[in-house]
C-alpha cells in the first residue's frame, strides 16, 4: 500500500527538492559540492566533537559577498581548515579553498536567498532554503550526522570505536539504559537498550555484513548479537555484559562486579562450542563486550558522585580466569568500555 | 564472459564511489547497480533491457550473477584491485581500469546508462550506505521476494505493479519529472527508509 501523504510530506520537507525548486539547475550541483565537503570535513572532525553551531554555505550566482562578515580566515584545504573551527563557525566553500568566520550569529535567511546553506548543531542538522528550515532525515540515532561515515572492515576495530560513543553517552539509544541523568545507575533491564544501541551502530558501520539481535545458537540460547559477513563464510557472536548497579523506584535491583564479566566469557565460550556443532561450515569468532558502569560507594539514595569515586574503576581491567582469548583461537580479547558518569563539581 | 553492461556498471560504480567510501565492496557494487536499474525503470527503461538481472539473496540484498562475474574478470584483468581489510575487500580501479572506463564511456550503450548510474552513486552523498541498503530492502519487488525460501528473480512478477505505482505517486508529488534524477531518487529513498522504520499503515 502506498502512503501518498508520506511521499507528499517528504517532497515538501526534504532539503533536496527544496534546493532544486529554489535554485533551479544551479542548486543540485552546488549541493553535491557541499555534501562532498561535509563527508571529507567530518572525516577530519567528528560531529560529536563539535560543541557549537556550524554553518556551511556554497554560494550560487548572484550571491552578495556583503551578506557575510568581513575579514575571514582562509584555508586552502580541509586539513588546514580544521584547526580554524573553534566555537560557532561559518564556512564558505570557494572554488579553491575555504573561508572561515568564528564570530557568532549570522542572518541565515538572507544568506539562503543565493546560497545552499547547511547548519549543524548538537540538536540536529538542517538546510535553510529561502529562509525556511528543511530537514535532513534521521536514519540512525547512533550517529550525530547523517553525513559522517565511519565504516569499518574489521569488527574489532568497529567495537573499539563504539567505546567513544558510549563512554561519553553520545548515543541516544544507549542513553535509554541510564536510570538517572548523572549516569550513576543503569535501569532495570538496561541490556535491551544496550543491545539496540550496539546493533544499530554495527548495522551502520560494518560493510557487507548482516547484523541481527538475539539470534539463537541452539534451541533456547540467544546470543546478544550475531554478525554474518555476507560474502564470506565468517560469523561473529557478540555477548554484552554490563557491570555496575541498576535502580528502580529508589531501590537497587541488581549489582554486578567483575564476576559477571567472567560468567559472560564462559557463556560466550559455550555458545561458540554450540555454534560449531550447529554451523560447522562457518568460521565463527566470539566477542565479549563489557559495559562497565561501576562507581565506588553508591547507595540506593545516591544522586551524585565525586570524580574520584565516579572514575574509580575507569582504569581497572578485569582479570579473566580462564583466559579464553589466550586459550582458544576463536575468542577475541574481551573489550571493556568504561561508561563515564557526570560527576559533582568539586 | 560477463555482460558488457555489467562490466561498465561495475567499473563506473567503483570509480565513482571509491573516494567517498574508501574503496567499494562487492555488496556495495550489487546494491548501487540495482538502484541504477530501479532508476532506469523510473525513467521508463524496462528491466528486460537493462542487460543483466538480479536475484534476492537470503539476506534480503540484491545480487547479480553478471555483476559478480564482471568483478571477477575486472580483477583478473588488473582493472580493479582489492585491499583486504579483515572481513571485506574494498575495490579501487587501477590506472588501467580508469583508462578502460574513459574509453568505454564514449560508447552509446554506456552514455544511455550514465544518468542512472550517476544518480545512484549520488545517493551515497545524501544517505549512509547502510540506510540505502535498508531502503532497498523495503522496495516492493525485493520485499515481496522475501516470502520465498529460494533465490527469487527481482523486478519481475506482480510486485512490479506496486513499484510502478510508487513511481507514479512520486512523479505526481514532484509535479512532473525533475531534470536531475538525484531529486526523485532521494525522495524515494527517504520514503523507503521511513517505511522501513515505521510499520505500514493499516487500510
Amino acid at each position: 500500500m502506498i502512503d501518498h501523504d508520506a511521499i507528499r510530506r517528504i517532497v515538501h520537507e526534504l532539503y533536496i527538492p527544496a534546493i532544486q525548486a529554489k535554485y533551479g539547475d544551479e542548486g543540485i550541483p552546488a549541493l553535491r559540492i557541499l555534501l562532498d565537503f561535509l563527508h571529507r570535513f567530518f572525516e577530519r572532525i567528528e560531529p560529536e566533537m563539535l560543541d557549537a553551531p556550524l554553518v556551511v554555505l556554497h554560494p550560487i550566482s548572484g550571491f552578495e559577498d556583503a551578506s557575510l562578515p568581513a575579514s575571514p580566515q582562509f584555508a586552502y584545504d580541509i586539513p588546514s581548515l580544521a584547526p580554524l573551527v573553534r566555537g560557532p563557525c561559518i564556512i564558505r566553500i570557494r572554488e579553491r579553498g575555504y573561508e572561515c568566520w568564528n564570530n557568532g550569529p549570522i542572518d541565515l535567511s538572507l544568506l539562503s536567498q543565493r546560497a545552499v546553506v547547511y547548519c549543524f548543531d548538537r540538536g540536529g542538522e538542517r538546510f535553510v532554503v529561502d529562509g525556511t528550515d528543511h530537514r535532513v532525515p534521521t536514519v540512525d540515532s547512533t550517529q550525530a550526522s547523517i553525513f559522517a561515515r565511519p565504516t569499518f572492515g574489521s569488527l574489532r576495530e568497529a567495537l573499539q570505536r563504539y567505546r567513544y560513543r558510549v563512554c561519553a553517552s553520545s548515543c541516544l539509544l544507549f542513553n535509554e539504559a541510564w536510570e538517572d541523568s548523572n549516569r550513576l545507575f543503569f535501569r532495570s533491564g538496561a541490556e535491551k537498550a544496550m543491545r539496540r544501541s550496539l546493533n544499530q551502530y554495527l548495522s551502520a558501520v560494518l560493510r557487507d555484513a548482516e547484523v541481527r539481535p538475539e539470534q539463537n545458537v541452539d534451541e533456547s540460547h540467544p546470543v546478544d548479537i550475531k554478525v554474518t559477513l555476507t560474502f564470506t563464510t565468517r560469523l561473529a557472536l557478540i555477548e554484552i555484559k554490563w557491570l555496575g548497579k541498576s535502580r528502580n523506584a529508589g531501590k537497587i535491583t541488581a549489582s554486578y562486579g567483575s564476576a559477571r564479566a567472567r560468567s559472560g566469557a564462559k557463556q560466550l565460550a559455550d555458545y561458540l562450542d554450540e555454534n560449531r556443532t550447529q554451523a560447522p561450515e562457518h568460521l565463527t569468532r566470539g566477542y565479549l563486550v563489557v559495559l562497565d558502569g561501576r562507581r565506588r560507594g553508591l547507595s540506593a539514595e545516591s544522586t551524585n558522585v565525586s570524580r574520584e569515586d565516579g572514575f574509580h574503576y575507569a582504569g581497572t581491567e578485569i582479570a579473566f580466569d580462564p583466559e579464553y582469548h589466550r586459550a582458544r583461537d576463536d575468542f577475541e580479547e574481551p573489550i571493556r568500555i568504561f561508561c563515564e558518569p557526570i560527576c559533582a563539581a568539586t | 564472459m560477463s555482460s558488457p553492461e555489467a562490466t561498465y556498471d561495475s567499473l563506473f560504480i567503483i570509480a565513482h564511489l571509491e573516494a567517498s567510501l574508501h574503496g567499494v565492496t562487492e555488496g556495495e557494487v550489487h546494491l548501487f547497480a540495482y538502484l541504477s536499474d530501479l532508476l532506469g525503470l523510473f525513467r521508463g527503461v524496462p528491466s528486460a533491457e537493462w542487460g543483466y538481472t538480479f536475484m534476492r539473496t537470503k539476506w534480503g540484498a540484491p545480487f547479480s550473477r553478471e555483476i559478480a562475474e564482471a568483478l571477477r574478470e575486472l580483477s583478473l584483468s588488473g582493472h580493479v584491485c582489492a585491499e583486504i581489510q579483515d572481513a571485506v575487500a574494498p575495490m579501487v580501479p587501477t590506472e588501467g581500469g580508469r583508462e578502460l572506463l574513459k574509453d568505454i564511456d564514449r560508447l552509446e550503450l554506456c552514455k544511455s546508462r550514465r544518468p542512472f548510474l550517476e544518480a545512484s552513486c549520488g545517493s551515497a552523498a545524501a544517505f549512509p550506505v547502510a540506510a540505502i541498503r535498508r531502503a532497498i530492502r523495503s522496495e516492493p519487488t525485493l520485499k515481496s521476494a522475501s516470502g520465498h525460501s529460494g533465490p527469487q528473480e527481482l523486478l519481475a512478477g506482480p510486485s512490479l505493479g506496486l513499484l510502478y505505482e510508487q513511481f507514479g505517486a512520486l512523479e505526481r508529488a514532484l509535479g512532473g519529472a525533475p531534470s536531475d534524477l538525484f531529486v526523485p531518487s532521494s525522495v524515494w529513498l527517504s520514503y523507503l527508509i521511513e517505511k522501513s522504520i515505521s510499520p505500514e499503515p493499516t487500510a
